[in-house]
């Protein structure tokens, strides 16, 4: 799909998901991250209502839990000690450390699971094709061979399966039938790929320097975002190198301080860029549709 | 002028004696439609390669090609690429990229065009041919005849002078197949593009040509405008080109050939009609009566002496929740001995059919019944011993260095006692004695087929399930099939075929159904099938259906 925030120029949407990526391992403060982690939980639900988070959403739970048990456990930094496990010290501070690693994985995630859905092969071959037009090719290309593999595997498969063959098949049997499968996936592979060669070589691969096809137009609202991505994306990171949203946990935790500054304003800003933008067009035909 | 001008051309692959290609003299001149035809192996492949330079065969070449004046393998190579443009027989894998969109800009994009000039060419092309409902689509979401389409719409973002088409259609179905050489006459008749084709499916591409050229063996058979080439084949009857001749050609000069002159020598359905309106041909023929009276219960009937040895009750399928059903209801009895075709268009769910009776898939609903016994939570294994499934693509069935060893192994498998006899006995039923050394990859398409047929009947099953044995056959390996199967059936197998064929159908089957919308809407015995069709029916059967009633194929007429 290509509305909302996946309209923007590669470019851009490329630039959002490095820095939101980046974000997370310069902050170590509670609010920062819960943030992060709230905006990336958002933007994934608008771009595809919320179906590849759903879908993975038990591995990120038990990674998030083996992490927030395990740091604890085995880390006995900090000073408040709340219990003892196996005669190890369990403390508050690596609690809580714990809690603030799994916010920042989950984070990050997240962030590359909405990445996938916006960056498609096509727009991030689009912003490297100029730069490295076979390697570009080559990858379109193996990209479509592990799908197609895959199918061919299928196919293969369920004809072995139907010419069959002893009823009782010991485990040495199956792993060679398993072997003879591949072995007919490759033949047959390499007898295609040669046909493929030479429909390309029929058709001027090779002659020349290729060109892209593709073209996304930078267009005026592209550099208005760009500059406010910058400046916001720019300022946020900036920020967390003056000390900014820093939060201290060893050896023991420090004060909260005020939460609302000028730079977790910033953040909030560049966080939202995707969710407002996405937001507006759903608005929008929301309400377009009421009207009718 | 002449587009190309080949004197005496020979051609032997290289480090082989013999010629592949012999003699060839040929003249193209510019929007000339040309028809290469000849049995498998005949250089057909060859001669179309060797007229584009980036495709040329390594080998030994003689005599002289000239295009547009100047000799062939003195063309640069960019004019070659955009000006002499070739589709290949499998529609799969000549297809380079991921989504159609790509795959159209591929051609341009290597040739270093710019974007602008790329996607105002692509909103040309994608107009004249049609595919704008599927631009952005992942190509293997595309049937068969999509994907043909959109190889020869990828060639013609170049604008060619020229184009080569290998087999195009050998893989699509009848309906696909009509559509794209409908297609290719409308590039040849509103672009002049030039066009060459090598073809099995004669019946259609005939009334298109204005030049066809025979091949036999590497040598030119017969040459010429396509009514001389008919005729001349005529006066040597006994020439297996008889075979390759349009269905109505080929009745109306076996009816009265010395009448016919050059000119009314009807190629289509509607020409038979007015040479027949002419010669005022009455109804000479009888059909036989016994087959003509006796009519249904073939599918739901509850008499007939002999029990079913299969029979399929209320198949109801989908391939996931929100899917349509392929089978709906679906009811099939199958006797012992049976040959029974089920004709259908493509998606129409006939490979689903033999899969749901194969137990490869499982239908929601419904039963099979195997000599009256349900196949429930059916055995794979078991099934396999008394049903051989012969897939589409033979290829799958081949891991082996050679087609013995392949034999060899899978008498291995099913652990014969009697393994040399009965491979003995298979070589010969297919008579595949002298490829026995060669690797599986190596040999003909119908060849292949044979041995993929030899190989599934060594388990011996009783009932043969058939996945459109005739397609990308050539008329005479489609005669060696039938040759076969009718041995099969003598022998005792019961065969199921799924078929797109009703030319093969009409002639060679038992009984015939029609499966439509997940369901067997008509079964019957082929000649009442067939005579009370009107659209999906034999070609003869359109062309004099009212003035012979009963005839559906040549045989019939050639019967008075």
């Amino acid at each position: 799909m290509s509305s909302g925030f996946s309209s923007l120029h590669p470019a851009l949407t490329f630039t959002y998901f490095v820095v939101i990526i980046v974000l997370p391992m310069l902050f170590m403060h509670p609010v920062y991250l819960s943030s992060i982690l709230l905006a990336t939980v958002i933007l994934n639900i608008l771009l595809d209502k919320g179906e590849g988070l759903l879908k993975n959403i038990k591995f990120y739970l038990l990674m998030a839990g083996v992490i927030m048990v395990f740091n604890p456990l085995f880390n006995q930094q900090g000073s408040t000690t709340l219990f003892y496990f196996r005669d190890r010290p369990v403390t508050l501070e690596a609690s809580l450390y714990g809690v603030l690693f799994a916010l920042l994985m989950l984070s990050i995630l997240l962030a590359f699971l909405a990445y996938t859905r916006v960056v498609t092969a096509n727009r991030f071959l689009f912003l490297f094709a100029s730069a490295a037009p076979k390697t570009a090719f080559n990858i379109t290309v193996v990209l479509r061979f592990i799908p197609l593999m895959k199918r061919r595997l299928q196919e293969i498969t369920s004809v072995q399966q139907a010419i069959g063959g002893k009823p009782s098949k010991s485990t040495s049997q199956k792993a060679r039938e398993g072997m003879e499968i591949l072995n007919i996936l490759v033949t047959w592979s390499l007898e295609a790929a040669l046909q493929t060669a030479i429909s390309m070589r029929a058709r001027g691969y090779g002659l020349g320097k290729r060109s892209s096809a593709v073209i996304y137009p930078f267009e005026n609202r592209d550099f208005y975002w760009l500059v406010f991505l910058c400046l916001t994306g720019g300022a946020s990171m900036l920020g967390a190198f003056l000390g900014h949203g820093q939060y201290q946990v060893y050896p023991s935790l420090g004060s909260f301080g005020p939460v609302i500054s000028w730079h977790y304003l910033t953040v909030l800003l560049f966080l939202a860029t995707p969710i407002y933008i996405e937001g507006k067009e759903l608005l929008q035909w929301h309400f377009i549709r009421s009207k009718i | 002028m002449a587009l190309y001008q080949i004197q005496n051309l020979s051609f032997a692959y290289a480090q082989r004696q013999e010629n592949v290609l012999q003699e060839i003299c040929l003249q193209i001149d510019e929007g000339d439609f040309l028809l290469v035809c000849g049995p498998t192996g005949s250089g057909k492949t060859t001669l179309l390669r060797l007229l584009k330079p980036e495709v040329q065969p390594a080998g030994e070449q003689s005599g002289s090609l000239l295009y547009d004046g100047n000799l062939l393998k003195d063309l640069e190579g960019r004019k070659g690429a955009e000006e002499i443009a070739m589709v290949f027989q499998s529609p799969d894998d000549q297809i380079v990229m991921d989504t159609v969109w790509q795959e159209l800009a591929f051609a341009m994009e290597n040739l270093g065009y710019s974007p602008q000039t790329i996607q105002r060419r692509m909103g040309e092309v994608v107009n004249y041919f049609g595919i704008e409902s599927y631009l952005h689509k992942p190509v293997f979401q595309l049937s068969g005849g999509q994907k043909q389409l959109l190889n020869l719409a990828s060639v013609m973002m170049l604008r060619p002078k020229v184009l080569l088409l290998d087999e195009p259609t050998a893989q699509l179905d009848p309906v696909a197949a009509r559509e794209f050489l409908q297609t290719v006459h409308r590039v040849n008749q509103e672009l002049s593009t030039t066009v060459i084709i090598s073809e099995h499916r004669l019946e259609e591409v005939f009334p298109l040509v204005n030049g066809v050229l025979m091949l036999s063996h590497g040598k030119t058979a017969y040459q010429g405008p396509p009514r001389k080439v008919i005729r001349q084949v005529w006066s040597r009857q006994k020439d297996c080109f008889w075979h390759y001749l349009p269905a109505v050609s080929r009745l109306c000069l076996s009816l009265n050939g010395n009448d016919v002159n050059e000119e009314s020598l009807p190629l289509t359905v509607r020409e038979t009609r007015v040479w027949a309106e002419e010669k005022k041909l009455k109804k000479k023929v009888s059909t036989p009566v016994g087959e003509w009276e006796q009519k249904k219960e073939l599918v739901s009937g509850k008499t007939g002496s002999s029990p079913d040895l299969l029979a399929c009750r209320d198949l109801y399928f989908q391939y996931g929740k929100d899917q349509p059903l392929v089978l709906k209801k679906l009811s099939l009895r199958l006797k012992k001995g049976d040959f029974f075709a089920v004709l259908g268009g493509n998606g129409s769910g006939k490979t689903t059919l033999l899969k749901a009776i194969t137990g490869l898939l499982k239908p929601q609903r419904g039963s099979v019944l195997w000599q009256g016994q349900k196949l429930k939570n059916p055995d794979l294994s078991e099934i396999s011993s008394r049903m051989g499934y012969l897939a589409q693509n033979p290829t799958l069935y081949f891991s082996c260095d050679t087609v013995e060893g392949q034999l060899a192994k899978r008498a291995e498998e099913l652990s014969l006692e009697v393994k040399g006899e009965r491979m003995e006995q298979a070589i010969d039923l297919f008579g595949i004695r002298e490829i026995l050394s060669k690797h599986p990859y190596d040999i003909s398409g119908g060849q292949q087929q044979k041995v993929a047929l030899a190989l599934v009947l060594l388990s011996d099953p009783e009932l043969l399930l058939l996945d459109e044995p005739t397609k990308g056959l050539d008329p005479l390996w489609k005669l060696q099939l039938a040759e076969m199967l009718s041995k099969l059936l003598e022998q005792g197998s019961t065969i199921l075929m799924v078929s797109h064929d009703l030319e093969f159908t009409a002639r060679y089957a038992g009984k015939c159904a029609l499966l439509f919308d997940g369901q067997i809407v008509a079964a019957d015995y082929p000649r009442n099938f067939f005579c009370d069709n009107y659209f999906y029916t034999t070609v003869i059967q359109r062309a004099l259906g009212d003035r012979l009633p009963g005839v559906i194929g040549l045989e019939d007429v050639n019967l008075c």
